[in-house]
């Protein structure tokens, strides 16, 4: 009974649609709609949940494969690596893009130049000897391996 | 079913393909692929023995490497951005016809230049990371052809940041250059 009456309803909506001319809903649709009437709230939360596992999922995908999570120092184990970061007050390194230009001007931009140049050279190379056997320990001899990164 | 139910469908849909396909590229590109290495017994025995003391190690590294990808990165950030750029401008709306394409041509190739470091470091970091979660004591071939790999992208970061330098001193070059068109 149940069945004829479900079959008989689905009838009249398609006849409803023809008449009006639209199409026929899809498979896709009748279930979403079925569910929906059947599990109402239940079913919107659980919709609203697997949407916010999506964005979720879409999100840290980007995050890790844009190579931002690269230089994410927040993440466990990079304590020691927090307290390696310069922090800087980058408003005194600014240089104006509007104005005249004189030796004075040339003078006060190379100063700042020169700084920021003579900042980078204080960072590591990244020399490539660092990865090599006897400093990871890759060694016959059992000897303690030594760290050989940046100071 | 209206018009504007069958838009959003389609629309949908499209998206839907869209986003699969940016991320499986994401994903699939992001997995390092590198050769095992041709390694004798005796080398693969070592190996063994030491690469999990060596993985140690290596994870330090990469703490301090990323520390200082990023002290790098925010230094050539802020030499383009808040020094080179800004000069640039103004050299060029006073009409220092002679210094400006210089100056201009430099900051375009240090641009350039950067994108590649951020681009080696990233495949460098990737090599590191594929020989941190590898089981080496199971797989010390795969293991060391990793390290080799990281070890040849660390060399590619290097020479970026050699190519930095250079065009550091390049654009200073420019500046003096320009210092005399002014004094002219």
């Amino acid at each position: 009974m149940t069945i004829l009456a479900e079959r008989k309803k689905a009838l009249v909506h398609k006849v409803k649609h023809a008449a009006q001319g639209r199409k026929p809903d899809n498979w896709f649709t009748r279930l979403f709609s079925r569910l929906a009437q059947r599990f109402g709230l239940p079913f919107g939360i659980l919709l609203a949940i697997l949407a916010a596992l999506l964005l979720t999922a879409i999100s840290m995908t980007l995050y890790f494969a844009s190579g931002t999570s690269k230089l994410d120092l927040s993440r466990p184990g990079y304590e020691s690596a927090r307290g390696q970061i310069r922090q800087t007050d980058g408003n005194n390194q600014n240089f104006s893009a509007s104005g005249d230009i004189d030796n004075e001007v040339i003078k006060d931009f190379l100063s700042k130049y020169d700084k920021e140049a003579k900042d980078l050279s204080q960072y590591s190379t990244f020399n490539e000897s660092i990865l090599g056997d006897p400093q990871l320990g890759i060694t016959e001899q059992q000897t303690t391996p030594s760290d050989g990164a940046n100071p | 079913m209206t018009l504007g139910h069958c838009i959003i469908r389609n629309m949908f849909k499209k998206i839907s393909i869209v986003v699969l396909a940016v991320l499986a590229v994401f994903i699939f590109g992001q997995i390092s692929y590198a050769k095992p290495a041709d390694l004798s017994p005796e080398k693969e025995s070592i190996i063994k023995q030491t690469c999990v003391s060596a993985q140690t190690v290596l994870q330090r590294i990469q703490h301090n490497d990323a520390a200082t990808r990023v002290n790098r990165g925010q230094g050539y950030e802020t030499i383009v951005s808040r020094l080179m750029v800004p000069l640039n401008t103004r050299t060029t709306s006073n009409g220092y016809n002679d210094s400006a394409p210089l100056l201009i041509d430099t900051t375009k190739n240090f641009q350039q230049a950067l994108e590649n470091f951020k681009e080696d470091y990233e495949s460098y970091d990737n090599s590191v990371s594929a020989a941190l979660r590898i089981k080496c004591q199971d797989k010390p071939a795969d293991f060391y052809g990793y390290l080799e790999d990281a070890r040849s992208e660390r060399q590619k970061v290097s020479n970026g940041i050699t190519n930095l330098a250079g065009l550091i001193g390049e654009y200073r070059v420019n500046v003096l250059k320009l210092n005399n068109e002014v004094q002219q």
